[in-house]
This record gives structure tokens, C-alpha cells and sequence, in this order.
């Protein structure tokens, strides 16, 4: 069997492009949340999410691919330009303008991505065609209305274009998958590949979750689930206390984070930078339901067991945790039992990093935090510490003799489907 | 060449010990496979909407199917989706044929999910008229106040969550408790062939000994509908819908759009054979290329396709003419049956001009993301029965697609192994290979 080394990183989100920008963002203590302007939030309760700042999309396309921006989703814009950034990371792009490649049948591209709606006012412009009585009338709507939009157009919305686009713009030819599992769909795209170049499918992928929810039906489907915090304003310059404020709900942000895995012997003989190696991979279906969006506790268990298991590591050898605390208070009550049953016990725990507080819920994208803790092995630890929400256990202050940065960490997804997946890097 | 127990040890080897499906010809395992061999099309003219003035009128349909007819109990899933509930009776059946119920001592830790799951439809008349009650003529755009004030009153929660794709891994885990490592794919038109396959490597990699693998699809709706139109990937044969689905045929002008699902059991052979499981089939080899090539179009010298055959081949330890049967993706529309029979005389070289190539989309439509997982399963069946189901239609064949097509009649033949092949829009290539169980 092999073994899987992170060889490039390639992060989007409301605090920046590129993982630079976003470690110094994150060591700085900042957060990307702020009031839409992607829509006019003024319906919803919530009117805040972690939008990515404005970006020229022809920095990150080669020239001759610029043609098909029209025909891109956000989602697919996102991916295409963390791809970029990911393989310019990995040194096996010259410029994010440049392709990579081609790179050929022995890499592959595994992605996450969530349901992709429509562009609503490009189909309400076509249904009114069909409006009658403020109903949509499907006889005009076949005869006539529905020839407004574009040929193309269900191409732009399907799932598995970020993964199309990616592999048409590096050539890549070997496996290609779209995991479409929620907020769980990044880890286990990047699990998936893994395991491929654990067994020698593949001598190399890109791997991780994109997605924008910050659009109508995004905010319209969590919020009738109840799910999203009731934050009308977001005030940048205020200072997160350590012990962070109760704040009911989760808050949506666009974004994510690829990663290029490698198989390690390949790396080092092409003298690859090895941010971490790729060593656990645990994932569980939860069997409760049908009452579905409950997160539970065993479900985490599970999947952080399993990982460990995997990693034929113990909890005590784990110093640094990015937990899913995706902010809806049942669900990180069933997270932190979890980590409490397994690395509080006798022990002295981990330390543990909110990265959702900071960029907002990215669903399929919450593979950012997979990307953080691949980072933090060489960056260090993130900067601040912060309790788990209503974590029963303390989290354990900057002691003297911690190092400077963690020699192992994981990090953990869990999705209203009741998939886990968690992933553990090591130095 | 070796015999697969001299490749793989029983702790590797990976054989189907259940099946089941939900499809436009029927719901049961027997009932389809009797249609398909007779040549029966499951194509007739639209019923779940009114498509009197779209371009194409009909489709394949499941008709009539309740999911009482396969769970005792149907009640916790009643708010399911159209496609999870089609799962469901699938994952019964083939949980059922498998005997799993009957198996005490089954480590549900052990059992995991792989599925190929599209979206449940869209809520049309209430997304429809949210979108239209805020529509702002003049400036041309929705009023996105109004629209989230009317959405939050007409949508309904659990509806919309229904949709999600990953919510049918929640709905069958529960039925069965499987509480294994779980994923759902949607790689278009290749997804469920590629939930087996990855389902496959799951149990050979030890992450699971059990795995409920395959797809479902349901995206016979009006927005379903209009996209694949607007691509004009659509027959429009409307004067005769049976005879619309004719793969390799030269007066071929596009795919049937159908739904159902399919769901396999597979297993670790030691674990099957511990537990005295029937065995149906073995699963040999898994292939899986992209093209990279263009959003719009297969690549012109189909290098995915070969490379995702040649790579399940090479997995099985096979060789291109130990493959007796190969199940064709074969759609109907122009580019994909020439570009695919370019794909099969590139393989199989020689082997090609005998090698019974057949689709049976010619009559059970494309079933999209459970295309896959019903066209293996019909393979499973070829070699149960030692029948090749036929590519019906085929009246004149396209002389870019010559091939043996098992034209219109089933033919019995011997059947070790088969291949079957599936291609999606956005360059995904699967390919699988199985044999019987020896």
C-alpha cells in the first residue's frame, strides 16, 4: 500500500485567495462575514455569509478557456480558480494561468459539490413567458418559454462540471468522481482519492469540495430547516471573544479547499514541497433518521474512531482538531460528546479551531478545514484558541512547553444526510 | 490466463449476492428481465406531466410501482422523493435476495452505502410561483426580498430537504441499518456504474465487507424535460415512442429519457461464503478515465472510453477476448453509439467483428444516473440465464456502429464474462467488468 503526502493547497473563501492570504487573515484573528450583497438578504432573518471578494475570473483561466465563462455556475468558477491555485501550490502549474499538464491517465480529480440552482433570474425571465394566473403554465411553457434559455443551459448546473472543467483545463484523464454528500462531500472527495493512490489507481489527484450557497434557494433551504443564525449585522472590527457568544445557527459562506495529493515516493523524486501526510480516513453513515438534520453523537464517534483506527494512531497523539461546529447548537452539542469520550478522558486535549466562525458554513467547501489542518503542520498552530461551543471539557490553555506547531490534526464533517467523514494529517 | 482466485484471495474478491430494481418494465427481477429478453419497450407517451406541446412527448416511466409493494412498512418514508422511494423498494429487494435478513450475525458497522442518487424533482408549482409572484417585469429581475418573504411561507421544509441527493444514503441506512462508511456520487450518465465499482475497492480496500451499491433517477419532469431538449439530445420520434430508443441504428436522433433505480449487494467472498450466501456474479474489474476533453462533446478518438475499458480489463486480468458479452451504453444519439463502437473496435480489435454488443436502453430508455447499476444488473442476468438480451429497433445498422448488436432478438450464448460500459456528460468514462462466480 502506499502512502499519500499533500504536495499543494489551494483554498477560496471570504478571506481570501490562495492560502497565504488566508492563513495571515486567519492568524489576524479575522473573520470574512458580512452582509450579502450577492442578493438583497433583507427577507431572511440571517443577512450575513462569508462571500469571496471580488476576483478577475481571467487571472485564473488560461486565454484560450475564457470563452466558457458564460457558461459557468459560481460553484464551477470557484473550483476552477482553488484548482489553479492548488496546482500552482504544488508546483505542477507555472502560472493560474497557465495549465497544468497535461497531467495525465495516472492523476485523477475527486470533488465535492452541493446542488447547483438555477440562475434565478435567468429562469423567471423564461417562466414569466409561461405566466399564467401567477402559475407557470406548462403547455406555453413547452411550446414556447422554455426555448429562452440557452442550449447549454443544464450543462452549467450539473454537480459534476467543477469536476468537467477541472479535468478539461489541466488534462486530466485518470479517475474523475463528484461526491455530493452535503458538508461532508469535500472530506470524503478527498478520502476517495486517497484511498485510489493508496492502492495504485492513481499517482496523484486533486481532491476537496466547492460550493456557494450564498444565493436565493441556498439561504431559503437552510433557513427552513431552521438552521441559520439570526444575524442581521456583522460588525468587522469587533474582537471574537475567547469564549464565543451563544449564537444559535450556522452561517453560510461560498468557497472551499482542493488539495493535491500525491503518492510520497513519486513527490520526493520529483522534489515536491510535503505539506503533511494524508495518514487516516474514517467514514459512517448514520442509521437514525428518518427524522433527518439531527447530527448525533455516535455518528461522530464513528467516524473520528475510525480515522484513528485507520491512522493506527491514538487520540493522545492528536494536537490540533478543526471540528465541524458548524454553529446549530444540537449538532455541536453531538460533536463536543464526542470529542469529549474520546480525547478528554484522562488526557490532556487537544486544542481545538473553529474555522467556520471565520468563513461561514461553505457546505461542500467545509474541505477548507481539511486544508487547514494540512497546513497547520508547517504553519503552526492557528493563532487563537477557542472552546467548542458548549464543549463540556476546557480546552487546554497555551502551556509553555506546547510546540510550535502540531505534529498531528484532524479534521471533522458531518452532513444532514448523516454522513461523517474526517481526515487526519501528520507531519 | 489465471483463474481469479489465483489474483485475489477470497479476502479480496468482491461477488453480487443480491439484486433488485425498479424500472419502466417492471419492479421485480424476473418481471423486467422477461420483458427485456422478449424485446418489450418501456417507452410510451408522457404521463407524469402534460408534454403535449414539448418536443418530445414520451419517455420511459415507472408505472404504477408503490413501495408497499417491497417494505412491510412504506410509512416512516412516506415524505421520501420520488427517486429515494425507488431506492428503497430496490435496496429491499436485492437486501431481501441477498438474505441479509435472515444473517444474525451481520455486523451492520460493516455495511456500507454507495449510491448514485439524482436530485428529487423541484417542487415546481410553488418554486414557479414564488419565482413568478416576484418577478419584476421591468427591471428584469426578482424582487429577492419578496422572493425570500414568499419562498419561507410556500416552501416546505422537509420537501426541500428531500431533494437533496445525499438524503437517500439517510433513508436507506435507516431501513437497514447499515452503518457503514457511505457515499453518493452524480457523474451524470456513468454514476451508478461508478457507485459499484468504487463500492467494489471499498470492500477490496477493507473499509467495508458488505456494500449496497447502484442508483436512482427520476428527472421526467418539466425542467428535466427542458434541459435535455434545449441539448437536443432528445428523440422526437413522437408518432412512435417504442420505436424512438434505436442505439446503432442509422435513423437514430437521440435518447429516451427514463427512471427507475437498481440496487446490488456486494460482498467480500469470504464473507459470503461464511455466511452460505447465494452468489449472483462476480465483479472482476473497475475502470474509471476522463475525458478532459470539452463540456459539450465526447472526445472525438473516444480515449476516455478505451482507457476506462482497457483499465477494468487490466484489473480483472483479462484479456479483450475472454469478454463474451459487452452491455453497450449505447443511448441512441448520434455521437455517443459512434463514438463508442470507434471505442469497442479499438479494444477488442479482431474479437470485435463476434463480440454481441447490445443496448438495452433501446427498451428501457436512459435511466441517467441509474443507467449504470440496471444495464449491470441485466448483465448479472445475461449470465444467470445465458441470454443476451437484444438492441431492438435496429433496422438499418449505422455503418460507423457495424457491430454484432444482438439485433432485435434475444440470443442464448455462453456467457462467462461480460463488460459493461457507461459514459456521462462532462467526460466521465466507467467501466465494468463481471463474470460468473467460480
Amino acid at each position: 500500500m502506499h502512502r499519500v503526502v499533500v504536495t499543494g493547497i489551494g483554498t477560496i473563501s471570504s478571506l481570501g485567495i490562495g492560502h497565504q492570504e488566508f492563513w495571515q487573515n486567519l492568524r489576524e484573528g479575522k473573520r470574512g462575514i458580512q452582509r450579502v450583497t450577492r442578493f438583497d438578504p433583507g427577507g431572511f432573518a440571517c443577512q450575513v455569509a462569508g462571500e469571496v471578494p471580488a476576483f478577475k475570473l481571467a487571472d485564473f483561466i488560461p486565454k484560450d478557456y475564457r470563452k466558457t465563462a458564460k457558461l459557468l455556475s459560481r460553484d464551477s468558477e470557484l473550483a476552477i480558480v482553488a484548482a489553479a491555485e492548488a496546482l500552482v501550490d504544488a508546483g505542477l502549474a507555472e502560472s493560474r494561468t497557465t495549465p497544468a499538464g497535461p497531467l495525465g491517465k495516472r492523476f485523477g480529480c475527486h470533488i465535492g459539490a452541493g446542488l447547483i440552482t438555477p440562475d434565478l433570474n435567468e429562469l423567471s425571465s423564461a417562466m414569466a413567458m409561461a405566466n399564467v394566473d401567477m402559475s407557470l403554465d406548462i403547455r406555453r411553457w413547452g411550446a414556447q418559454a422554455m426555448n429562452a434559455l440557452s442550449p447549454l443551459w443544464m450543462l452549467k448546473y450539473l454537480p459534476n462540471m467543477l469536476a468537467s472543467h477541472i479535468t478539461i483545463i489541466h488534462g486530466i484523464h485518470g479517475s474523475s468522481n463528484t461526491i455530493t454528500c452535503g458538508e461532508a462531500s469535500g472530506h470524503l472527495a478527498i478520502g476517495e482519492a486517497m484511498r485510489a493512490i493508496q492502492r495504485g489507481a492513481l499517482d496523484g489527484a486533486i481532491c476537496g469540495g466547492i460550493e456557494s450557497k450564498v444565493n436565493l434557494m441556498g439561504f431559503a433551504r437552510q433557513a427552513l430547516l431552521g438552521r441559520l443564525a439570526p444575524v442581521r449585522e456583522v460588525n468587522r472590527d469587533e474582537e471574537i471573544p475567547l469564549s464565543e457568544e451563544s449564537q444559535p445557527g450556522t452561517i453560510l459562506g461560498e468557497g472551499g479547499g482542493l488539495l493535491v495529493l500525491e503518492e510520497m515516493e513519486s513527490a520526493k523524486k520529483r522534489g515536491a514541497r510535503i505539506y503533511a501526510e494524508l495518514v487516516g480516513f474514517g467514514a459512517r453513515q448514520d442509521s437514525r433518521g428518518p427524522n433527518p438534520g439531527q447530527l448525533s453523537e455516535q455518528g461522530f464517534e464513528t467516524a473520528i474512531r475510525r480515522a484513528l483506527a485507520n491512522a493506527n494512531m491514538l487520540p493522545d497523539q492528536i494536537d490540533l482538531i478543526i471540528p465541524n461546529a458548524s454553529g446549530v447548537l444540537l449538532e455541536d452539542q453531538a460533536e463536543s460528546k464526542a470529542l469529549d469520550k474520546i480525547f478528554v478522558a484522562g488526557q490532556q486535549p487537544p486544542t481545538t479551531a473553529r474555522i467556520k466562525s471565520r468563513v461561514g458554513n461553505l457546505s461542500a467547501g467545509n474541505s477548507l478545514e481539511a486544508a487547514v489542518a494540512a497546513l497547520s503542520l508547517r504553519a503552526g498552530f492557528p493563532q487563537w484558541n477557542s472552546t467548542l461551543q458548549y464543549a463540556t471539557s476546557t480546552v487546554k490553555p497555551d502551556a509553555p512547553e506546547k510546540p510550535p506547531s502540531p505534529s498531528a490534526a484532524l479534521s471533522i464533517s458531518g452532513s444532514l444526510g448523516g454522513q461523517y467523514a474526517v481526515l487526519l494529517f501528520r507531519r | 490466463m489465471p483463474h481469479s482466485s489465483e489474483i485475489r484471495s477470497s479476502e479480496q474478491r468482491v461477488v453480487v449476492t443480491g439484486m433488485g430494481w425498479v424500472t419502466p418494465l417492471g419492479a421485480t427481477l424476473d418481471g423486467a428481465w422477461e420483458r427485456l429478453v422478449a424485446g418489450h419497450s418501456g417507452v410510451h407517451r408522457t404521463e407524469n406531466f402534460d408534454t403535449s406541446t414539448f418536443p418530445t412527448t414520451f419517455s420511459a416511466e415507472v408505472c404504477g410501482y408503490q413501495l408497499g409493494d417491497d417494505l412491510a412498512d412504506p410509512s416512516p418514508y412516506a415524505e421520501s422523493s420520488r427517486v429515494t422511494q425507488f431506492l428503497l423498494g430496490a435496496c429491499a429487494q436485492a437486501w431481501h435476495a441477498a438474505q441479509l435478513d435472515a444473517f444474525k450475525a451481520l455486523d451492520l458497522r460493516r455495511v456500507g452505502l454507495y449510491l448514485a442518487a439524482g436530485e428529487g424533482p423541484l417542487d415546481l408549482q410553488n418554486f414557479a410561483g414564488t419565482c413568478l409572484a416576484t418577478w419584476n417585469e421591468s427591471a428584469n429581475t426578482i424582487d429577492d426580498v419578496k422572493w425570500a418573504e414568499e419562498a419561507l411561507v410556500r416552501f416546505n421544509p422537509l420537501t426541500e430537504l428531500a431533494q437533496e441527493p445525499h438524503m437517500a444514503l439517510n433513508e436507506l441506512s435507516h431501513w437497514s441499518g447499515a452503518a457503514g462508511p457511505a457515499m453518493n456520487c452524480l457523474t451524470a450518465c456513468a454514476a451508478s456504474a461508478q457507485a459499484i465499482g468504487e463500492a467494489t475497492e471499498m470492500i477490496r480496500q477493507g473499509d467495508a465487507d458488505v456494500m449496497i451499491a447502484g442508483g436512482g433517477n427520476s428527472m421526467i419532469h418539466p425542467l428535466g424535460i427542458t434541459g435535455f431538449s434545449r441539448l437536443t439530445a432528445l428523440s422526437t420520434r413522437n408518432d412512435s415512442p417504442t420505436e424512438a430508443s434505436r442505439p446503432f441504428d442509422a435513423k437514430r436522433d437521440g435518447f429516451v429519457i427514463a427512471e427507475g433505480s437498481g440496487i446490488v449487494i456486494l460482498e467480500r467472498l469470504s464473507h459470503a461464503i461464511q455466511r452460505n450466501a447465494p452468489i449472483w456474479a462476480e465483479v472482476m474489474g473497475y475502470g474509471n478515465a476522463a475525458d478532459g476533453y470539452r463540456i459539450t462533446d465526447q472526445d472525438p478518438e473516444s480515449r476516455g472510453t478505451i482507457d476506462s475499458i482497457q483499465a477494468a480489463l487490466t484489473d480483472a486480468h483479462l484479456s479483450p477476448d475472454q469478454i463474451d458479452y459487452f452491455n453497450a451504453h449505447g443511448t441512441g444519439t448520434k455521437e455517443n453509439d459512434r463514438q463508442e463502437s470507434l471505442a469497442i473496435r479499438q479494444v477488442f480489435g479482431e474479437h470485435a467483428k463476434t463480440l454481441p454488443v447490445s443496448s438495452i436502453k433501446s427498451m428501457i430508455g436512459h435511466a441517467m444516473t441509474a443507467a449504470g447499476v440496471i444495464e449491470f444488473i441485466s448483465c448479472v442476468l445475461a449470465i444467470q440465464h445465458q441470454l443476451l438480451p437484444p438492441t431492438i429497433n435496429l433496422q438499418t445498422i449505422d455503418p460507423q456502429c457495424d457491430l454484432d448488436h444482438v439485433a432485435n432478438f434475444a440470443r442464448p450464448a455462453n456467457i462467462r464474462n461480460a463488460l459493461t460500459s457507461n459514459a456521462g456528460f462532462g467526460g466521465q468514462n466507467v467501466a465494468l467488468v463481471l463474470g460468473k462466480y467460480a
